[in-house]
């Protein structure tokens, strides 16, 4: 013969207790709450983190595309300052001076006159602004 | 007797413990990976995701006194394929693009890119196949075509992989003058993937010139390549090489390889070069030679014909000739030994002493040393010489620098030959003319700096200053004070008066005077050693001299060898000198004496 036991549960609660499980209540939705809005807390600050992981990213992608355009630039003035040095030979000149028959020539130093320009010391009025006014 | 109850919480229990001696292990585990070796399998790993590169700096350029480029460094690419990753359905499109941008034969290009796969044997081991994927196509592509060719692979259909055609950074030397100072420069040659100084100031500035490598370490992704926006750290920083400038002047440079080219049409010698140089620094402002080359043509016909990228102006001695008599009849004036008006006996243009006879080209008995240096005479020089003494000749010749380096920082120059042979009478005869010795150029132009200067003794200069393109910084050459000659104040004006003659009618190289101005000159012409003895018909031709003859701007030395149609300085290497001249002065803006301005035509 198998015995059940059983527990003699009471059917009417106690004075008191319709209040203590009320609070118990609002306790445990308190808490619920809580953990919810930590929860909330961390999931915004997770998603911070990826936004910020992403918008880094697309910065140093973005940084590593102008070091790119800049490098090539560089490069770019470098071969037209070898291409400047080329067009500015003696010899490529005088083929283009041959070429447009320009019939260009050295001034003679004979030819040259040299003045001399003095500034006027007017009240007022300094070399500087003198200049200027030229 | 257990109950079922005891039995299922004794599972229970044996599952947990297992659960927990698993976790145990696991957390004992991953203690050890992540804390107690973590360094050693993060080495590891980094090891594997991780590269490292060597990255050069560019080699230093070199500049002239005014900053004009005349040796640089062109950006260029290499292309470059895996022949693996291209489908051989579009090697034929990608060979048409490559052979429309580039002088490529389609047959080599199609050729390389279809070739997959080399057999490798090591040792005895059996042969075995491994893919190429590495396949240079063309080196030295110029930046602009190169990005134009990416352009175009790009838009191929459908799309190569990026890592199936791409192109890699170089840099090649350039020289933007072309044969412009080419002797002096010399040039590189290329040599696993350095350049390799041959000559000139690309071989003897080097050390200053050569960059240093850096080394950058780098994320890579798994077929190797770098990940544009991975870790990139530089472990070690490259530095470029120092630029080099030069004293030479373009401007100048350019006139006198102009006219060089002239003389060296229309006398056809073997060699013909020029040095100017300004007497009050010893700065080297143009320095020319024909035959010369083109440096930035490698072809194997350039590389075999040494002649045209030696510097003869440094390497090469020869006799010097009548050039020698200003240097030997100032030192006589200079102790008293003779006067310019001092008379001397030209033995109507014979002589023969110690049995050997000694001529000169015009026939005169007694003449005044200022004429035997007008016109050349042999004879009074010699006998000045004789007057002087062995001793004071070899040493007051000494003095003018001959035998010794000039300063010039090029390799190789000689120091020609400048000894007093024992037990020869005739060479205290000879050496006052230029005959015994051998001079360089240079050399010469080192010595009549002096005279030009008023007998100050200057070492000769071709670099000007070295910068640190990084900081800027500026390293200049130690300034060594000059070293007075004469003893007498007056010595070098006596001896420029002499030499004023020389261009003027009745000289030997009135052909060499330039019109509004004095020209102190002298013409030289000497025969040509050939395996010790003077060789036929072949001579050297020169002329030497320095203008405005009071407050000289420049010293310019002609020299020919083995002129054809005409032997003497005055006739070969005089035009020349007046023209480079005429054209230098306009351009250093030095006025011409009206006085001295020849009288127009018809009056």
């Amino acid at each position: 013969m198998t015995t059940i036991k059983t527990r003699n549960v009471t059917a009417a609660p106690r004075r008191g207790g319709v209040a203590r499980a009320s609070a118990g209540f609002w306790v445990r939705l308190g808490i619920l709450v809580q953990v919810m809005a930590l929860l909330g807390g961390i999931f915004v600050l997770f998603s911070y983190r990826v936004s910020l992981g992403e918008k880094l990213t697309a910065t140093a992608r973005e940084t590593a595309k102008i070091k790119r355009e800049i490098h090539e630039l560089d490069r770019e003035i470098e071969a037209l300052r070898i291409k400047k040095e080329d067009y500015s030979r003696w010899t490529y000149i005088k083929g283009q001076i041959d070429r447009y028959q320009l019939g260009l020539r050295v001034a003679d130093p004979a030819q040259r006159r040299q003045l001399a320009v003095s500034y006027p010391r007017t009240s007022g009025v300094s070399r500087a602004a003198a200049t200027a006014q030229r | 007797m257990r109950s079922n109850r005891d039995r299922i919480l004794s599972r229970v229990g044996l599952l947990a413990a297992v659960l927990i001696g698993c976790s145990v292990f696991l957390a004992v585990h991953l203690y050890q990976l992540q804390v107690r070796d973590h360094d050693i399998y993060f080495a590891k790993a980094k090891a594997r995701y991780t590269a490292v590169t060597t990255t050069s700096g560019k080699r230093g350029e070199v500049f002239d006194r005014n900053g004009n480029m005349l040796v640089g460094n062109k950006p260029c690419e290499v292309l470059v394929a895996d022949p693996s990753l291209i489908p051989p359905e579009q090697c034929g499109a990608l060979a048409d693009i490559l052979c429309s941008e580039l002088p490529l034969d389609r047959e080599t290009v199609l050729r390389k890119l279809n070739t997959r796969i080399r057999i490798v044997q090591r040792g005895n081991a059996p042969p075995r196949e491994v893919a190429i994927r590495y396949a240079v196509i063309a080196r030295h592509v110029d930046f602009a075509v190169a990005g134009r060719i990416r352009e175009k692979v790009r838009a191929l259909k459908p799309r190569l992989p990026h890592v199936a055609f791409f192109s890699e950074e170089e840099y090649v030397r350039y020289y933007p003058k072309g044969e412009l100072l080419s002797n002096v420069l010399g040039f590189t040659s290329y040599s696993k993937g350095e350049d390799v100084p041959v000559s000139g100031v690309e071989r003897s500035f080097n050390q200053s010139m050569v960059p240093s490598n850096g080394k950058i370490r780098y994320e890579r992704s798994r077929d190797g390549s770098q990940l544009p926006y991975g870790m990139r750290e530089i472990t070690r920083e490259e530095k470029d090489g120092m630029n080099i400038y030069l004293t030479i002047d373009e401007v100048l440079q350019s006139i006198v390889e102009e006219e060089l080219g002239h003389l060296y049409e229309k006398f056809t010698p073997r060699v013909v070069c020029a040095i100017m140089a300004d007497p009050k620094t010893g700065e080297i402002l143009a320095l020319a030679q024909r035959p010369s080359f083109d440096p930035n043509d490698r072809s194997r016909e350039m590389m075999e014909n040494k002649l045209s990228w030696r510097l003869l102006s440094m390497d090469s001695p020869f006799e010097p000739g009548s050039i020698m008599k200003a240097l030997s009849i100032s030192l006589a004036i200079d102790d008293g030994t003779v006067t310019p008006d001092t008379m001397i006996d030209a033995e109507g243009g014979v002589w023969f002493y110690c049995g050997k006879q000694l001529k000169d080209s015009s026939r005169r008995n007694v003449i005044p040393v200022w004429v035997g240096v007008q016109k050349s005479s042999n004879i009074v020089t010699a006998k000045i010489g004789l007057m002087m003494g062995e001793r004071r000749v070899f040493d007051g010749l000494r003095s003018f620098g001959l035998g010794q380096k000039t300063g010039i920082p090029l390799q190789p120059e000689s120091t020609g030959i400048f000894r007093m042979p024992k037990n020869d009478k005739l060479w205290v005869t000879r050496a006052p003319i230029g005959y015994g010795i051998g001079v360089t150029p240079m050399q010469m132009v080192r010595a009549y700096c002096a005279l030009a200067d008023g007998g100050r003794l200057r070492k000769l200069r071709l670099f000007h200053h070295a910068e640190d393109p990084a900081t800027g910084e500026i390293i200049e050459p130690a300034d060594e004070p000059p070293v007075q000659l004469f003893r007498r104040p007056d010595t070098a004006a006596k001896m420029t008066n002499m030499l004023k003659a020389v261009t003027k009618v009745g000289g030997t190289a009135k052909t060499a005077g330039v019109p509004g101005f004095e020209v102190a000159g002298k013409t030289g012409t000497s025969r040509k050693v050939i395996n010790g003895h003077y060789a036929e018909g072949k001579y050297f031709s020169t002329f030497i001299g320095y203008v405005p003859a009071d407050d000289p701007k420049f010293v310019l030395m002609i020299t020919l060898d083995e002129p054809h149609g005409a032997l003497y300085g005055g006739l070969t290497a005089g035009p020349t000198f007046r023209a480079i001249s005429e054209r230098a002065l306009k351009y250093l803006n030095v006025a011409p004496d009206p006085a001295l301005m020849p009288a127009p035509k018809g009056k």
